[in-house]
């Protein structure tokens, strides 16, 4: 009998809201000093997948949630040929929600946000290069930093750390009625797709800078984010909006835990800009917000408000169809609305010293949505930060404005390029 | 690598991916591919166009049907006859032909159109009851028996017809559900369909491994 897996609360939200354009699909890559071997990749892919059964999954239809089942179909890996991102269709994917691609000197992960979050993926992508190398002969250990393939899952990598960090009798955070938040408008791909720009940049200085500026790197690069899109797109427009930058947090940080499934919570962070706002006042408002909003006590009631929604009587025995319709509406008249763009740092990667000569840098793509048509994720690895931003509309300026002020502020050297999608002619 | 002058950033090749300018002075012109060339993305532009054709066809029909019904007999309007016909068709044609649905997820779309048309049909003839009364319960004992039949064939995969068997038991109570509304006025075909319903379920859990058991704790999970 197969096992199964109640889908976590967060994941639940991916399941009623993915469309066309919205494919609820992220990338994680690392590429390599050398081209991949596809075969060795499948080997070290039917290894892997067996060490994350929780990926492991197809989804099953049930009357009051969907739930996750084993499956123990083979994954294929797959040579790139579409853009980035690009909706899962499982019945095309032997039930799978997730796919492994390689193109070149890159291997990527794409997974449906519902079986985990961005760490999840990330361990992923490390035991699979772990193993692949371990494959291609190379000498390589995990020195506790990549989860050894051929270890036996622990309980505690499968568990749900929003019902284990629940607190029934705990502070409720009444999510807050957030004001709309200024929205990015553009002309849609035709046909649609994703554009995906990287930006290549030596993390320890951007890191250096960021300090000598008083800020995180997250910090730093937010308050360039949100100085650029007020430059390129509000700058001569009447708009009482803030730019709101939705920034993923990690709980784990917080609170201990080694799930690989989501755990992580989203804080908006905002900031209404006008002519006479430097980018220090930007920077300012930006950490005093986040370092709030990253309490623990924060944190805790936010995981305490999403359980207890998730958890009242009334909600659970409404069909689940309904509940995806109201979850719906939630996520695109409130959700979305009250956010510009999402902003997500993976932070610096750690790997074993061994394992370094043989990657390069890491990307993470985020995909865009209808009302987030530009969305930005960071990954940083072996002192190289990537900067993606992803995209579903024609327009530039922001992300040009963004690495032009990224060069100009810190001097340093940034290496871009793009997979061109909607720029062929 | 040549440095774009108008946004300062390195890149590769001799258009610069930001402003979309070509590189003035560049010194190397060899350039890392790092994607695919993108061949057209199917949308699986057929079946859309398809749908597209289905849909334009039926308008045509029941809009054509209705302005000569209207031109011609406006007291008697047999129009709508062809109508329901219509739409049952259309989902016919676009769910059970043409879609990649579940085989389980076509029988009930079936079950529940055919019982429309032909609730619909028996509404607008005067409502005499034979749809309620005999067609809906037949129905739903034929759809739950082809589905008990597909599951004894497919051993391997029945699981995946659970979730079908289940909602069709359900079903077979709607027709003694009907008869205390006071909707259906023949007792005797809404009790077989209650009764073979009762027995499908008790069957699938005599006859079926611990799976069926697990599977329906599993499906309706709170």
């Amino acid at each position: 009998m197969e096992r199964w897996y109640k889908i976590d609360n967060t994941g639940k939200i991916f399941h009623a809201v993915t469309n066309a354009s919205n494919s609820s699909v992220y990338r994680v890559s690392m590429i390599m000093k050398e081209s991949v071997n596809a075969e060795l990749l499948q080997d070290a892919l039917d290894k892997v997948i067996k060490r994350f059964p929780m990926l492991a999954v197809k989804v099953r239809k049930g009357l009051f949630w969907d739930f996750m089942e084993e499956n123990d179909e083979k994954l294929h890996i797959q040579e790139e040929t579409t853009y980035p991102c690009y909706i899962i269709n499982p019945r095309e994917n032997h039930g799978y929600l997730m796919r492994v691609l390689y193109f070149q000197r890159r291997v990527s992960v794409e997974i449906f946000h519902s079986l985990t979050d961005g760490s999840g993926a990330v361990e992923f992508l490390k035991s699979l290069i772990f193993q692949y190398l371990l494959f291609q002969e190379k000498d390589v250990t995990t020195d506790g930093e990549v989860l050894f393939p051929d270890d036996v899952p622990s309980k505690y990598e499968t568990e749900d750390s929003f019902e284990k960090y629940f607190h029934p009798s705990g502070q409720s955070q009444q999510r807050e009625k957030e004001s709309p938040a200024f929205q990015i408008k553009g002309s849609p791909f035709d046909p649609p797709g994703v554009n995906v720009i990287h930006g290549v940049i030596q993390a320890s200085e951007v890191n250096k800078f960021a300090k000598k500026m008083g800020a995180s790197v997250t910090e730093f690069i937010t308050a360039v984010l949100i100085h650029s899109i007020y430059a390129e797109t509000m700058k001569y427009g009447l708009y009482q909006e803030s730019i709101m930058i939705a920034l993923p947090a990690n709980l784990r940080r917080q609170f201990p835990s080694v799930t690989l499934r989501n755990f992580f919570s989203v804080s908006n962070v905002g900031v209404p800009v006008t002519d006479e706002t430097t980018l220090e006042d930007i920077m300012k408002t930006v950490s005093e917000q986040l370092s709030s909003k990253m309490k623990k006590e924060t944190l805790q009631a936010g995981i305490n408000h999403h359980v207890q929604l998730q958890k009242k009587l009334s909600a659970r025995i409404v069909p689940v169809f309904v509940k995806y319709r109201a979850m719906r509406y939630g996520f695109y008249h409130f959700g979305e609305m009250s956010k510009t763009m999402t902003l997500s740092n993976l932070g610096n990667i750690k790997i074993p010293d061994s394992m370094k000569p043989y990657i390069e840098r890491m990307e993470l793509v985020l995909y865009p949505t209808k009302n987030s048509p530009i969305n930005c994720g960071i990954a940083s690895l072996n002192d190289r930060m990537t900067i993606t931003f992803a995209r579903s509309i024609v327009e530039t300026e922001i992300i040009k404005s963004f690495f032009s002020q990224l060069t100009h502020l810190t001097g340093l050297d940034i290496e871009v390029y793009s997979n061109n999608w909607g720029e062929q002619t | 690598m040549n440095q774009c002058k108008n946004c300062g950033v390195w890149v590769e090749g001799l258009t610069c991916p930001l402003c979309h300018r070509g590189i003035a002075d560049p010194t190397t012109t060899t350039e890392v591919q790092w994607y695919p060339d993108y061949q057209e993305v199917s949308h699986d532009q057929r079946s859309v166009f398809a749908f597209k054709l289905t849909i334009f066809i039926a308008v045509s029909i029941v809009s054509g049907c209705l302005l000569i019904n209207l031109l011609t007999m406006p007291h008697k309007l047999w129009s709508l006859y062809v109508a329901t016909v219509v739409v049952y068709l259309l989902i016919t044609c676009n769910h059970t032909i043409l879609s990649k649905s579940h085989l389980g997820g076509k029988i009930l779309v079936q079950l529940i159109s055919l019982s429309g048309l032909l609730s619909l049909t028996d509404a607008l003839m005067g409502f005499q009851r034979w749809s309620v009364n005999y067609i809906v319960p037949f129905l739903v004992v034929a759809a739950t028996f082809l589905v008990t039949v597909i599951i004894l064939k497919k051993r391997m995969r029945w699981r995946a017809y659970v979730g079908f068997v289940v909602t069709m038991i359900v079903l077979g109570f709607l027709p003694i559900v009907l008869y205390v509304a006071g909707v259906a006025t023949a007792i005797w075909p809404s009790a077989v369909t209650a009764l073979y319903a009762l027995l499908t379920l008790f069957g699938m859990l005599l006859f079926s491994d611990k799976t069926f058991k697990t599977d329906l704790v599993r499906r309706f999970h709170l």
